[in-house]
């Protein structure tokens, strides 16, 4: 069955990809993260961060807990410190890759069977450009990444964005790749344009908590911890690419092309 | 759609991939990574939260 082959072939991809990801997450990001939690547990809050704190789910292990009151109260769940907050990474991690490959996949797939032909590594590597910007670049262009402790606006709203810029992105990527007509490169233009013309909901100082050195110390690492985030997101969408490609060509693309030529064998039950 | 749909009576309960069913089984495919995107980066239990917090910041997901 192709459903069961593709959600293998997904954990598979999520095994691998998810699992490099958190490597390099380790690497280049965790870091930057534990610092400006450090900085975030220090931070003396103002009225508005503090109402922009409280309003939104958020807990954090602060490096100094006490000075927070988080709505959260003391009985949620999180992970420790060390071990245990890298197998829920890493665990979150797998399932965000699977989650981006069943999508890869299934893109592929749609690929296939609209073409009636095998697709090679132009095709996979078109659908995980496409993925990147739509699921990733797209959206932090509006939504820049954050480290905890900066201040954002409602959490509700920058995620109907997030949704808006995905799926606006998404969408003119499909009429693109797989519209015929003249009219699909304007109106891809127009979708892409449209997340920016509704407007990501805007924030005041992101940093409005910190001073003096601390201050200048969560600049330094905010701007690191774009590029890490950058550049991580680019390693994902290249390894889930290129680890998709032969996975696909081996075990769904001899599927679908033999339910495309009209096999009457019951291909289903070779799956 | 040109593919046959014959039912091999030693393989019962399987069907050949036709258009209606390729279509059927890659929306559940595509459901699944989305309902699998949203738990990950954008449900609102805190349990959830928590456990992927780092990945949520990382991925650049609204967080917090």
């Amino acid at each position: 069955m192709l459903l069961r082959r593709l959600i293998f072939c997904a954990l598979a991809l999520a095994l691998a990809v998810g699992s490099l990801q958190f490597a390099l997450q380790r690497w280049q990001a965790v870091p930057l993260l534990l610092a400006a939690e450090v900085f975030e547990g220090q931070k003396a809050e103002a009225p508005e961060a503090a109402e922009h704190a409280h309003a939104d789910a958020h807990a954090h292990e602060h490096a100094h807990e006490e000075a927070h009151d988080h709505d959260h109260g003391a009985g949620v769940w999180e992970p420790a410190n060390g071990v245990e907050r890298g197998f829920w990474t890493w665990v979150a991690n797998v399932m965000n890759a699977m989650a981006m490959a069943l999508l890869v996949l299934v893109v592929a797939s749609v690929a296939v069977w609209r073409r009636a032909a095998p697709v090679g590594w132009r095709t996979l590597a078109t659908i995980a450009a496409a993925g990147w910007l739509s699921l990733h670049f797209w959206p932090s262009l509006g939504l820049p990444a954050e480290l905890p402790g900066m201040d954002a606006p409602a959490l509700h709203q920058r995620q109907g964005w997030w949704l808006l810029s995905a799926a606006s992105a998404a969408a003119a990527c499909a009429l693109m790749g797989f519209g015929t007509r003249a009219w699909r490169w304007p109106a891809a233009a127009a979708l892409l344009a449209l997340p920016f013309l509704v407007g990501a909901p805007q924030g005041g100082d992101a940093l409005a908590g910190f001073s003096g050195n601390a201050r200048e110390q969560m600049q330094s690492l905010e701007q690191q911890f774009v590029w890490a985030t950058a550049w991580l997101a680019l390693a994902f969408w290249a390894s889930l690419g290129a680890a998709a490609l032969p996975l696909f060509r081996r075990f769904l693309q001899p599927l679908l092309l033999a339910g495309r030529s009209g096999a009457t064998q019951p291909i289903a039950a070779r799956a | 759609m040109t593919t046959t749909t014959t039912l091999n009576p030693t393989t019962f309960g399987t069907q050949a991939l036709t258009g209606t069913h390729l279509a059927r089984q890659l929306a559940a495919a595509a459901l699944l990574g989305l309902v699998m995107l949203y738990g990950v980066a954008f449900a609102d239990s805190p349990l959830a939260h928590n456990a992927a917090h780092d990945v949520r910041h990382v991925t650049v997901r609204p967080c917090h």
